[in-house]
């Protein structure tokens, strides 16, 4: 599980500003960050325990995200 | 697992063994079954192993994997259906089958995305249906009690070894109209009156008419990549009823037509080293693309009145793997 980039990657913060489009291909990660976008705008969620969030779920779906984590940081 | 069309008497013959299923059939043979573990939700409709077909004499088979015997079925209606989320194990996977147009539907339709820890484990499913020539009321049925339910949604929550995970995905042959217009809702709903078109405010039913738009393919929304469908239901009097909600917070569009569903679903299922668990595809895809007698490679399972998909969705086809 070790191949998720650590929390404190400016990517991640890139990945939930609203102002960026990423043509992500996991359906769960797709849905996940749009609703985490959301929150964050609502003010439901920071942006810390948003970023927690996301970063557990890729952990979860390690195999399944590669492709969209090299899109989000650029590898 | 052997996911496909039985006869009655071999799925009673399953129930009797104690194995855990996901049912899809008429009413007419759901009623027929004993007690035990399975849910099951009524629709005649079916891509079998050979073909799509209708059928009110047999019953489609999810044999689930309950890899360490641990599951839980519950029902659902407007008053706890936000819990489903945190009713699913730490590790697992949730299918649910919710009734259609009632409260139930609706609320979860809305809300869903507000659930807390919604996509921690798949939540996947189909709205229950009826044959289209028919009076029937779409229902659920608990096979625990063996109730059936026109008014609540019924879930079996799975547990998965540590070792495994549940990935939902889903297949969407339908592609926005980047080239075209934007719609903007003006509220959240299953309906639309006016809204902003490229920013101007119109009557959307006119604007259809008007413009002899095709209602037969969906309007679409971005979710991050993930292409969202809501399914035109109807125009009248000024009003355009859809198959689920729009949000005001999205920017909608129109999608491009497709010309061979079959060609199009065969070249968008991903090869899976994993069997599927379950899947579904939308009634729309059937009727539209005139599934009946066709079939489509790796895709068998129930064609439902709307997939779940962490949400409502439409005219799409959802699978789930264990990997």
């Amino acid at each position: 599980m070790g191949n998720i980039p650590s929390k404190d990657r400016p990517e991640w913060k890139e990945l939930l500003n609203i102002e960026r489009e990423f043509d992500l291909k996991n359906f769960v990660l797709q849905m996940k960050v749009t609703q985490a976008r959301k929150d964050i705008q609502k003010g439901k969620k920071t942006i810390v325990n948003a970023i927690d969030e996301i970063h557990a779920l890729c952990e979860k779906y390690a195999l399944a995200v590669k492709q969209d984590m090299e899109t989000v940081f650029n590898n | 697992m052997k996911s496909k069309l039985y006869k009655v008497d071999i799925v009673i013959d399953m129930i009797k063994q104690g194995q855990l299923l996901s049912l899809a059939g008429d009413e007419k043979v759901l009623s027929k079954l004993p007690k035990g573990n399975w849910i099951a939700g009524t629709i005649p409709y079916f891509m079998g192993v050979e073909r799509g077909l209708f059928s009110q004499d047999l019953i489609f088979v999810n044999q689930l994997s309950n890899l360490v015997n641990e599951f839980s079925i519950k029902e659902y209606d407007s008053n706890n259906i936000q819990e489903i989320a945190n009713d699913s194990y730490e590790n697992g996977y949730t299918i649910i089958i919710i009734p259609p147009f009632q409260d139930v539907h609706k609320d979860f339709a809305l809300k869903s995305q507000d659930i807390d820890n919604l996509y921690d484990n798949p939540i996947l499913g189909w709205v229950a249906g009826k044959d289209l020539d028919s009076d029937d009321v779409p229902k659920t049925y608990n096979g625990k009690s063996t109730m059936s339910f026109s008014d609540k949604a019924i879930a079996v929550h799975v547990k998965l070894p540590s070792e495994k995970v549940g990935r939902l995905e889903i297949v969407n042959i339908f592609e926005q109209d980047r080239k075209g217009i934007t719609i903007r809702p003006l509220e959240d709903g299953f309906e639309i009156v006016d809204c902003l078109i490229d920013g101007e405010k119109m009557n959307f039913a006119k604007y259809i008419e008007d413009h002899n738009i095709d209602i037969k393919p969906p309007l679409t929304s971005s979710y991050s990549g993930a292409i969202i469908n809501v399914s035109f239901r109807e125009l009248k009097d000024g009003t355009v009823s859809l198959y689920a909600p729009v949000f005001k917070d999205l920017e909608y569009r129109l999608s491009i037509p497709v010309d061979n569903y079959v060609t199009d679903f065969e070249k968008n299922i991903p090869k899976t080293n994993s069997p599927i668990e379950f899947s579904c595809n939308c009634i729309l895809n059937y009727l539209y693309g005139e599934l009946e007698g066709k079939r489509i490679e790796n895709f068998t399972g129930p064609i439902t009145f709307g997939e779940i998909g962490y949400t409502l969705l439409n005219q799409t086809l959802v699978y789930l793997v264990i990997e």
